[in-house]
């Protein structure tokens, strides 16, 4: 027989509307209850202790503040003093904000509900099992990369600072990714090269075991679990050696072969062998094999071969493969330019001189086709007059939906540029509205004094050439003036927007562990067209696949600094999976608290896999679900799902929670109502409400905390209702997952729980209950003002309805106990 | 081209002379403007000469002075600076109300002495 003891604090706040003393009588009859005993307030523990080491007791019920307040400092002291408790032997019975405040005008219906919520956690501490404190869970101290661009390469330095080891993978030949492709960085209008270099010396400084980098390569997979993820890495042959090439560039001399540049966007041409670009690093050549004539037909060049003074150059290499163990990774792939190709009302590849803002950036930069000469493409004049076309394709349903955020700042930093270099070119913006956030605000008001700067409100629609001219005709309406406009111009920039990469190349290392394709889990979404959605507001660089995390224009546009600073954030995310103890709010990995699946139960319905926003599940040979408590987030989701009630979580399981709602006594004149509450907004919602003075309704039995509404199992509801209770409402969050609206941190617990209750609607009525006994509503935790309203409307919905015909077998004599479907 | 009809072509009506001269003689501040609408607001003539002096400045930032000409606004402005003190740029709009009826003057003036005289006064430096 399990000893509990409960220790009732007697503040104030409790004191003056329940009679203790009889309190205690009352408590004392429970069964299993040994001790009982008054405490000055929730945090004086010392008794408890001591009670708890000289064997007195083996499970506390703590009668007080609610759990949110004491809990967590309750079961850390205790369990730090008291050595083989679990942490679930400890728990708090809310008895101040549920049943002294939801009462304060009526001290009987208090007294009872203090006594119903002891009960009910008395019986949970009985039904909970063991667990440790915390758990060891091996991590490699590594941490992979994918992408070395600012963002990676910044990730990279600070792993590598926190004494863990950094493995970038990058498919370029050299590492930096588009910065180093910009003119100048807005607004300081500096050299890009500038920051890179400043990056590179850090690299180089520490040329040492912790940061190692991969270019010209692919990760081809990644397997296993958060703690130790398997990558495996192709990495391309580059023909040349890096450790031997000087840079010499004699190899590209001799060459003949030569292909477009992808370094100007086509705007040049290089060889077959080339330096990528002045500052690149590795500082050495490479080949392109799709250029060079004697890769792709031996015998019949090899020149360069000769030149190589130091040999470093191997035609004949070929790719190879090296495996990489990883705790965690960093997804830092960047962005490519929207194809402009399929903007052909704006003359994109119809007319030379219409170009893209990234090749403008070329146009711009000293190491450009130009070298930073301002020259029309095709015709090679210097242009008089340039038209810029901001959103060309962002914002825009047919093209891509949303603001790219910077290509505002980018043209103003390109129209300065210009401006400056040249003050007689005429410089026409077009837009839609100017989006210089934040300080650039006052870039824009400067590149606004620009005498040779013109904006034009509206958005172009047309790029025609001028037969008789050969003008560039550029259409669109002045909405100030409300006329229709025309410019002409010798060269038109398209600002096209940023897509991230992942959408044109997407990860095919990105599996999940029961098929789901990583569109259908990604993509779902409208707002975040691309990867992190986890909870883009409150974890913005957590993906939905823990241990992976995201940064820099892989998330979204973003601008230097942005991608900067999200790349620290998720270095400190991703060592996290590292160094993380458990206890804090994301140790996912030491928390002991494992999701487990009964095989004996479960039907091999493949529920649970399909709800669990976090793709936890694979399978075992058998067939069976096989959840990773690695990768797990403990929303219970799954545990709500499970029409077989297999799963189980060690604090959110059908024992738990079927001991509390059991130990309600059912009466059969009376309406009972029970609450579950989502822990995260509407359990707090309810706890200030209390305190700011909100009445309960007295019918209302228990209010359950949960850690996401959809953990809530539609059996529990339907036993509770054969038990004879008369109604149940779920408190949750927002729901409106495919729009992203939800405000569930588990993404998608609400809508879950709605159409749970949708399809228990069947069953229900067969049991001769009426369905409407059930409701799921929205509460925030903002909601405090309108969260008792809330409960006394359905209260009065139920009452109309009347009594749960099941009271008659009240007891759970008939259904009660069994489950019912 | 048809287009010259339906369509104001603010390339070619830009007039370059005049907007360098209007610059060199006032300065590039007022093209800090950034059509707020603010100073429409605040003009208690504004509802005899629709969107003044918002739209005076947006034209003349363009250099579109033959549109301009066919404004009533510049000759009703009355100077009471009520724009200029709310413009949340600092672009000086009613400054820019009193260069446009120098202008319009000296445009009107058939001896054309102001307008040389208006024109003379530009100055080779005209950034900032
Ligand atoms: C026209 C224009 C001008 C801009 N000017 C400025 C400016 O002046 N100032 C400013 O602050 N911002 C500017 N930006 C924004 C800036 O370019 C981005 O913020 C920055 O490039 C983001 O860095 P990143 O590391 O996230 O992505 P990227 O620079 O795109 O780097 C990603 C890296 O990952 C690699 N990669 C991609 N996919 C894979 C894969 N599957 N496997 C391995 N490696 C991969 C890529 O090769 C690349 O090296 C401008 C953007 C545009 C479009
Ligand atoms: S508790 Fe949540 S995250 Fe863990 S396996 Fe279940 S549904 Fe997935
Ligand atoms: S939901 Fe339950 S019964 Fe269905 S597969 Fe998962 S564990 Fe098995
Ligand atoms: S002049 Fe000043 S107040 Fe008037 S529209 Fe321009 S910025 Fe706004
Ligand atoms: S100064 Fe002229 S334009 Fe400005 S508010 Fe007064 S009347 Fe209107």
């Amino acid at each position: 027989m399990t000893k509990v003891g409960v220790y009732i604090c007697t503040c104030s706040a409790v004191r003056d509307v329940i009679d203790v003393d009889r309190l205690a009588e009352e408590v004392k009859k429970i069964e299993g209850v040994e001790v009982v005993k008054f405490i000055r307030s929730c945090y004086e523990l010392d008794e408890i202790i001591k009670d708890l080491q000289e064997k007195r007791v083996e499970r506390v019920v703590i009668a007080g503040c609610s759990p949110r307040y004491v809990l967590e400092i309750a079961r850390e002291r205790i369990t730090s003093a008291v050595p083989d408790i679990s942490p679930l032997w400890i728990e708090v019975a809310p008895i101040r904000e549920h049943a002294a405040w939801a009462f304060r005008d009526d001290k009987q219906r208090a007294f009872e509900a203090a006594l119903t919520y002891i009960k009910a956690y008395v019986a949970r501490v009985k039904a909970a099992p063991h667990i440790p404190k915390e758990r060891e869970v091996e991590r490699v101290r590594r941490v992979l990369i994918i992408g070395g661009g600012i963002a990676g390469l910044t990730a990279a330095v600070d792993v590598a600072d926190m004494g863990i080891e950094a493995v970038v993978v990058e498919k370029r030949p050299y590492v930096g990714g588009k910065v180093v492709q910009l003119a100048r960085y807005f607004p300081k209008l500096c050299p890009p090269y500038c920051g890179i270099e400043f990056i590179l010396g850090r690299l180089r400084a520490r040329a040492n075991p912790l940061i190692k980098i991969y270019t010209n390569a692919q990760v081809l997979e990644i397997s296993g679990s958060p703690g130790r993820f398997k990558a495996r890495i192709r990495i391309n042959p580059r023909y040349v050696d890096p450790e031997r090439c000087t840079a010499c560039g004699k190899c590209s001399e001799v060459c003949p072969a030569e292909a477009p540049n992808e370094f100007d966007f086509g705007l040049s041409k290089r060889k077959a062998i080339y330096l990528p670009h002045e500052l690149a690093w590795p500082y050495a050549h490479v080949v392109d094999p799709n250029a060079c004539l004697e890769i792709k037909n031996p015998g019949s060049c090899g020149k360069c071969l000769e030149v190589c003074s130091t040999g470093a150059i191997n035609l004949k290499e070929q790719p190879r493969e090296v495996e990489v163990e990883a705790a965690s990774v960093i997804v830092a792939t960047g962005w490519e330019p929207y194809d402009a190709t399929r903007l052909e009302h704006l003359g994109y590849g119809k007319y030379p001189g219409v170009v893209t803002n990234v090749q403008m950036e070329r146009i711009l930069a000293p190491n450009g086709p130009t070298k930073g000469e301002l020259l029309v493409p095709g015709t090679g004049k210097k242009p008089k007059k340039i038209v810029f076309i901001q959103c060309a394709g962002q914002r825009d349903e047919n093209h891509l939906p949303y603001c790219s955020a910077i290509c505002c700042a980018a043209t103003l930093k390109q129209a300065i540029t210009i401006a400056e270099r040249n003050p007689d070119v005429q410089i026409y913006i077009f837009y839609i509205d100017i989006r210089a956030f934040g300080l650039y605000e006052l870039f824009y008001k400067e590149a606004s004094k620009y005498p040779n700067i013109f904006f034009i409100r509206g958005r172009a629609w047309r790029v025609e050439q001028d037969p008789a001219t050969g003008e560039l005709v550029v259409h669109a309406e002045d909405t100030i003036l409300g006329r229709k406009v025309v410019a002409r111009a010798d060269m038109v920039v398209l600002a096209v927007g940023m897509v991230p990469s992942l959408r044109y190349e997407p990860p095919a290392w990105y599996k999940s562990g029961v098929g789901r394709s990583w569109e259908q889990e990604l993509l779902k979404i409208p707002r975040h067209q691309y990867f992190v959605e986890s909870d883009y507001i409150c974890f913005p660089m957590e993906t939905k696949r823990t241990g992976v995390y995201a940064c820099g224009c892989a998330m979204w546009p973003m601008d230097v600094q942005t991608a900067v600073s999200t790349a620290h954030g998720a270095a400190m995310r991703a060592t996290s999976i590292v160094l993380g103890k458990a206890r804090t709010e994301y140790s996912y990995l030491t928390d002991p608290n494992l999701i487990t699946i009964d095989t004996i139960k479960c039907t091999q319905c493949k529920r649970c896999t399909e709800e669990c926003p976090f793709d936890v599940y694979s399978f075992d040979e058998r067939g069976y679900p096989k959840p990773d408590p690695l990768k797990c987030r403990r929303c219970g989701i799954c545990v709500g799902a499970c029409p077989a009630v297999a799963l189980s979580l060690p604090y959110h399981n059908t024992d738990l929670v079927m001991s509390m709602i059991k130990s309600v006594e059912i009466k059969s004149d009376k309406t009972q109502i029970i609450v579950f509450a989502c822990l995260n907004d509407a359990y707090p919602s309810l706890d200030i409400a209390l305190r700011k003075g909100g009445r309960m309704p007295p019918e209302v039995e228990l209010v359950i905390p949960v850690p996401c509404i959809g953990s809530v199992n539609m059996r529990w509801i339907a036993d509770t209702l054969s038990l004879g209770i008369d109604g149940i409402l779920l408190l949750g969050c927002r729901s409106g997952e495919a729009e992203a609206k939800q405000q569930c941190h588990f993404i998608r617990g609400p809508d879950l729980e709605r159409t749970r209750i949708e399809n228990l609607r069947e069953t229900l009525q067969k049991m001769m209950i009426e369905p409407e006994r059930v409701k799921l509503v929205e509460v925030t935790l903002e909601d405090y003002n309108k969260v008792i309203d809330v409960i006394k409307d359905f209260v009065d919905f139920i009452k109309k309805i009347g009594l749960n015909p099941m009271k008659q077998f009240a007891g759970g004599g008939y259904f009660g106990g069994g489950y019912t479907f | 081209m048809t287009t010259e009809v339906e369509y104001l072509d603010i390339t070619r009506l830009h007039d370059e002379e005049l907007y360098k001269a209007f610059l060199s003689r006032y300065g590039v501040d007022f093209k800090a403007c950034m059509q707020c609408a603010t100073c429409v607001s605040v003009c208690p003539l504004s509802d005899v000469c629709p969107g003044m002096p918002r739209l005076d400045m947006l034209l003349v930032g363009l250099g579109l002075f033959e549109e301009v000409a066919r404004r009533l606004s510049p000759w009703i402005c009355d100077q009471c600076m009520e724009c200029s003190r709310h413009c949340p740029r600092k672009a000086n709009p009613a400054k820019v109300m009193a260069a446009l009826r120098e202008y319009l003057t000296a445009r009107y003036d058939v001896t054309g002495i102001l307008m040389r005289v208006l024109k003379s006064k530009a100055r080779k430096e005209t950034r900032r």
